[in-house]
């Protein structure tokens, strides 16, 4: 499938922010470059030069326990924003493809999914079955896809009226060629607003499901670090326990949001110069 | 914009400034005799023996109200309660007890042997938690005061056990009670004990229990036993402010605190050491790899790392030393050795490749340990340890229904567990070769059987001592579960307040160190 | 410029011109059809579990040795009995009636411990609506009436920050700098210990005590409000009217109050459907976090004890309150709309 995208700066900016994710999920993959994960003597220890940013209350080196959170909090986020985002694509398509019958299933489904109130549905799965991080994916995407589902269909929709693609249309063009040569290009910034929003909502979520103590103990992210870290509020302990997590979150999460917000600048202003 | 501006903003400041001030401080109720008692989560239930919470609080709850036949003096040792005295017949097969003719119920009407009778009739019907009375053949009403229980077999920790733990129920009130936990009436908590009730508001957590006037037995000293919900930092603080007397689960990393803040901590060992356990029908059915597991493990390390100062190393003779009945000298004491562990494993038919992983049968090794939440920081530490050695564990972490549903054998190599050791040794037979969830579930030889089943019928102190000696030194040689470590409990209290711990726990086992012997005179 | 909100427009009913007494009727089954679904689950779902109510209750080292015709009676008379089907259906037929069930692990019914805990969360609500409304519209107007100028540039970054900061980690910051680091204000609990006699007094705690936990609650949700409302004082502050006033002078508390405030209201009413759900999914992290007694507590302390009754109790009346709730503040949008 060849896309022709324009190397502009923003699809620049978002390659990079790809790559680095990336490299920290290879990160994970050759998991001998980080240290292991160990418990030692050392409880508790404020940062120091044998422990950069310290250690907890089972001796595991805070910043350790950071770098191999970091693959699988920043996964889980990327993943499940993914896996919601298909299915609203799905979901706008098929809208749009079949408009009468299509559109109504699918409104009703999206009416009905907003309605529900996930909070509620994830204590229930979580008192069921502590959630390891294949179900996280599955049930935070199953959760979230409607947000995205209308904003997806009218674009679509939009897309669709336009005078070239009805040329193309009269002429025969399947659905198949259409979206793919004509229709994905117009459609992807919208698709990348989309999905950064996906990515920070979902690393929020996640993140404080592992706080509460409702995922799997054997998962280890930036959320879970942070619920150990509750425990020691009352010792100075919470410096190098509760701060460094916090700033990553932050960090990432403010990383994202800043190159969702320049995206949008841009394609506003690229919707007024058109227009 | 200012001059709207100007008023609402000095609004807002006066309202902020109201809220962080703090109220006038209150003082408090004139009642001098009154005990405030907090715990971070005081969900208990109510005091009675169908409405109690399960676990040992509930327990402990129902006990401040309803008397048992046999109580406990500071010492731990028995002592009349409800029962002025009981004696059991030569053959073991009965016990006569005595009814104190003073006992009362809260209603006034005085406590008889036909309630005594009744209670181990409605008991039989309507199971106790902690309580078994399989071995009571009948009970038998001698004279309003005097009643004999007949038993099928001789048992050594009958009075410990039934006399001790069960409370004794009025029959004029339960009686034709079909669905006692439905029962919620508050004549369902009118018992025979020195306090009762007398408010209790659920959400928050609040407890009032009163003095009973008359009561037959020794005096209280508090008119007012308050028990409140509030999280240790919480109720430091409360205490400070002399509003808390005894926070009573204080946790480890706030002994410094609470000492700091000038209020005294006991400790006490739990009772409740947590054990590794085996599927005995697995990899862990050959006594030397239970044997050199012993001595891979570094349970000093074990306790500093996982529990930084609030464990002790457990003995490994079943019996711990809070026990009447431990001892230490028969015990075998595995140190950590690994080379001796590595000569067990090999003799056992394990090699070693040259990585220094363990092999059978030229595959690695891959221990399977499932660990409910509370101890999973003490597997990842366990997990560690043995993986130094060269042994691959893979650690599941299981909530309680599932951890109670994992069969003999089916998915784990190993269970790591607290389990309790306290009240009478005839419960090692259950704990030790039971089939619960909870048990070790071993089987053996027979001879550590055998050594069990003499010692809970043997009636004699003197032999009894010896055959468990006996069984301490076999069950340490044996391992059908290796003791790890004890962890203490502690308790954090102001200087008027006196609570202890039991050596061998209150009543059934139970350690507390707030229960109703704290509040009586001695 | 947009934040953590989504850009959809607004949900369900008000996003219709037209035929909207159909839509709404629309809503309502889609409501009720959902609430059944959910709860169908709810009583599945613990049944599938490993272990029951029964082993819990029975918890003891040393076991009873039940024989098997009793624990059959036993759970019988527990209502444990019988197939899954049934359990499910006398589940949904008890609710139906009312009876919100039991909680054993508690000892008490589970109306009862949902009275006690509801109110309390409704206070910490009631006190952080006005904060976030007000704060939210307060900022936006002053970000968006003149979008590009410093005082933009300040409060939208500002406002990223918080917004970047996942919602319980301001609460943990809140509890930490206000009750621990710098302790003027309580950290447990909704009253003290030993409430005051007065009411006035009374009040005046339990305000003291619900300060950090609704200023918590409201900071979350500024923050979704800020974003959308300036997007919309922007637009605003393009369009011919307010031009117009402000060559003609208007400006300040007038300008802001008249021109922008006035606009905005029905965006913020559309917004407030969706603001029922986050309200108590924060409210959940914020109680537990502030030890705060209310209902956001109780069902979390229900899914780590499996309290299974009181769980499937208190889905039950959150789901119906917040199902209901958003129903009718779309009903209500709708109203305030066709009277223009």
């Amino acid at each position: 499938m060849r896309i022709a995208l324009p190397m502009s700066r923003r699809s620049v900016r978002l390659l990079c922010v790809i790559l680095v994710s990336i490299l920290l999920l290879v990160l994970a993959a050759a998991s001998d470059l980080i240290p292991a994960y160990q418990t030692s003597a050392a409880t508790l220890q404020p940062p120091a030069h044998a422990y950069w940013l310290g250690t907890n209350d089972i001796g595991q080196s805070v910043l350790t326990g950071l770098l191999r959170a970091a693959p699988v909090t920043v996964g889980l986020a990327l993943a499940t924003a993914a896996l919601a985002l298909i299915i609203a694509i799905v979901m706008a398509g098929l809208a749009v493809i079949y408009p009468n019958r299509g559109r109504a299933l699918v409104l009703h489904l999206t009416d009905m999914a907003e309605i529900v109130p996930s909070i509620l549905l994830l204590l229930l799965v979580a008192a069921w079955h502590q959630p390891g991080a294949l179900e996280i994916i599955l049930l935070t995407a199953v959760l979230t896809w409607h947000d995205d589902v209308r904003i997806l269909r009218s674009v679509l929709l939009r897309e669709i009226s336009r005078e070239n693609i009805t040329t193309v249309r009269h002429m025969g063009a399947s659905w198949p060629y259409l979206l793919l040569r004509h229709i994905l290009q117009a459609v992807t910034p919208t698709l990348i607003g989309l999905y950064l929003q996906n990515v920070v909502q979902a690393t929020m979520r996640v993140a404080g499901l592992a706080f509460l103590g409702l995922t799997d103990a054997d998962l280890l992210t930036w959320g879970s670090m942070l619920q150990d870290a509750i425990n020691y509020l009352h010792t100075p302990a919470w410096q190098w326990l509760l701060l460094p997590p916090t700033l990553c979150l932050t960090g990432f999460l403010l990383l994202l949001l800043t190159l969702d917000q320049r995206q949008t600048q841009r394609a506003q202003s690229v919707d007024e110069a058109v227009s | 914009m200012g001059r709207r501006l100007g008023p609402a903003l000095s609004a807002v400041s006066l309202c902020l400034a109201l809220i962080v001030a703090p109220p006038p401080a209150l003082a408090d109720s004139t009642t001098p005799t009154r005990l405030v008692i907090s715990n971070s989560n005081t969900d208990w239930g109510l005091a009675a023996p169908y409405l109690q919470a399960r676990g040992g609080l509930g327990y402990m709850l129902t006990h401040y109200v309803f008397d048992n036949l046999v109580g406990q003096a500071s010492s731990g040792a028995l002592a009349p309660e409800l029962a002025s005295e009981w004696e059991v017949s030569n053959d073991g097969l009965s016990v006569d007890i005595t009814v104190d003719p003073d006992a009362r119920w809260h209603d006034g009407k005085d406590v008889t042997s036909a309630d005594v009778t009744f209670t181990f009739a409605y008991i039989t019907e309507h199971p106790h938690v902690f309580v078994s009375l399989d071995n009571v053949a009948g009970t038998e009403v001698l004279s309003p005061d005097h009643l004999r229980i007949s038993l099928h077999r001789p048992d050594a920790g009958f009075a410990a056990n039934v006399l001790a733990g069960l409370p004794i129920l009025p029959e004029h009130i339960y009686r034709g009670q079909t669905n006692p936990r439905r029962f919620t009436e508050p004549s369902a908590m009118i018992g025979s004990g020195p306090y009762r009730l007398s408010r209790h508001k659920r959400a928050k957590g609040l407890y009032v229990f009163s003095a009973v006037t008359d009561y037959y037995g020794a005096a209280q000293k508090y008119d007012e036993i308050l028990i409140v919900k509030l999280q240790p930092e919480g109720a430091i603080q409360a205490a400070t402010n002399g509003e808390v007397n005894v926070i009573s689960d204080l946790p480890n990393r706030l002994v410094k605190m609470a000492k700091s803040n000038r209020l005294q901590v006991e400790t006490a060992p739990s009772g409740h050491p947590i054990k590794l356990r085996f599927d005995h029908e697995g990899l862990f059915a050959v006594t030397q790899r239970r044997q050199a597991l012993a001595h891979i493990l570094d349970r000093q390390a074990l306790a500093d790392i996982a529990y930084r100062g609030s464990a002790s190393v457990a003995s490994l003779g079943y019996l711990q030393d809070n026990s009447a009945w431990y001892r230490p000298n028969s015990v075998y004491s595995y140190e950590y050795d690994p080379v001796k562990a590595t000569e067990l494993l090999t003799r056992s038919g394990w090699a070693r490749d040259a990585a220094g992983r363990w092999l059978q049968d030229g595959q690695p090794i891959t221990l399977r340990l499932i660990v409910g939440g509370k101890e999973a920081a003490l597997a990842q530490v366990l997990q560690d340890q043995l993986e130094a050695f060269g042994l691959e564990v893979a650690v599941r972490v299981l909530e309680r229904g599932a951890l109670r549903e994992v069969a003999q054998g089916k998915d784990y190599d190993l269970i790591l567990a607290g389990g309790s050791t306290l009240g009478d040794p005839v419960t090692a037979l259950e704990r030790v070769f039971g089939s619960n969830w909870n048990n070790e579930r071993y089987k053996g030889d027979g001879a550590l059987m055998n050594l069990a089943q003499a010692q809970a019928q043997s009636l004699d102190p003197d032999k009894r001592a010896a055959l468990l000696a006996a069984f301490q030194h076999r069950y340490s040689r044996e391992l059908p579960a290796i003791h790890l470590l004890n962890i203490h409990r502690t308790i954090a209290h102001d200087a008027a307040s006196r609570p202890w711990f039991f050596s061998e726990g209150l009543s059934v086992g139970i350690p507390v160190a707030i229960h109703k012997y704290m509040f009586l005179e001695d | 410029m947009l934040g953590p909100t989504r850009i959809s427009p607004q949900s369900g009913a008000a996003a219709r011109p037209g035929a909207n007494g159909l839509v709404l009727l629309r809503s309502l089954m889609q409501r009720v059809v959902v609430f059944v679904v959910l709860l169908v689950l709810m009583s599945l779902l613990p049944r599938l579990l490993p272990g029951d109510t029964l082993d819990v209750l029975m918890d003891s080292d040393v076991q009873r040795g039940l024989q098997d015709g009793e624990i059959t009676d036993l759970r019988d008379r527990l209502g444990l009995g019988g197939s899954l089907v049934g359990q499910v259906g006398r589940d949904l037929a008890r609710l139906a009636h009312g009876d919100l069930g039991y909680s054993l692990l508690h000892g008490a019914p589970v109306s009862y411990l949902l009275a006690d805990a509801l109110p309390w969360t409704a206070l910490l609500i009631a006190l952080a609506t006005p904060i976030f409304l007000g704060l939210g519209v307060t900022l936006a107007v002053e970000a968006g009436r003149q979008p590009g100028t410093r005082a933009d540039r300040l409060i939208t970054t500002s406002m990223s920050l918080l917004a970047s900061i996942p919602p319980f980690m301001t609460a943990v910051l809140l509890f930490l700098c206000f009750g621990i680091l710098w302790p003027v204000l309580p950290i447990g609990g909704a009253e003290p210990l030993f409430p005051a006699a007065t009411p006035l007094l009374r009040a005046q705690e339990i305000l003291r005590h619900a300060f950090l936990p609704s200023l918590a609650l409201a900071l979350h949700e500024v923050v979704r409000y800020f974003f959308v409302l300036r997007g919309e004082a922007a637009v605003l502050s393009r369009r011919a009217f307010v031009l117009n006033g402000r060559s003609r002078g208007i400006s300040g508390w007038r300008e802001r109050r008249d021109y922008f405030g006035r606009n905005l209201l029905p965006v913020v009413c559309a917004r407030l459907g969706q603001s029922v759900a986050t309200l108590f999914t924060a409210s959940l992290f914020v109680e537990v976090i502030f030890s705060y007694p209310g209902v956001g507590a109780l069902t979390y302390h229900a899914v780590l004890d499996r309290d299974y009754p009181l769980l499937q109790g208190a889905i039950a009346v959150l789901a119906l309150l917040v199902l209901g709730l958003t129903w009718l503040l779309d009903a209500l949008t709708e109203i305030l709309v066709r009277r223009g």
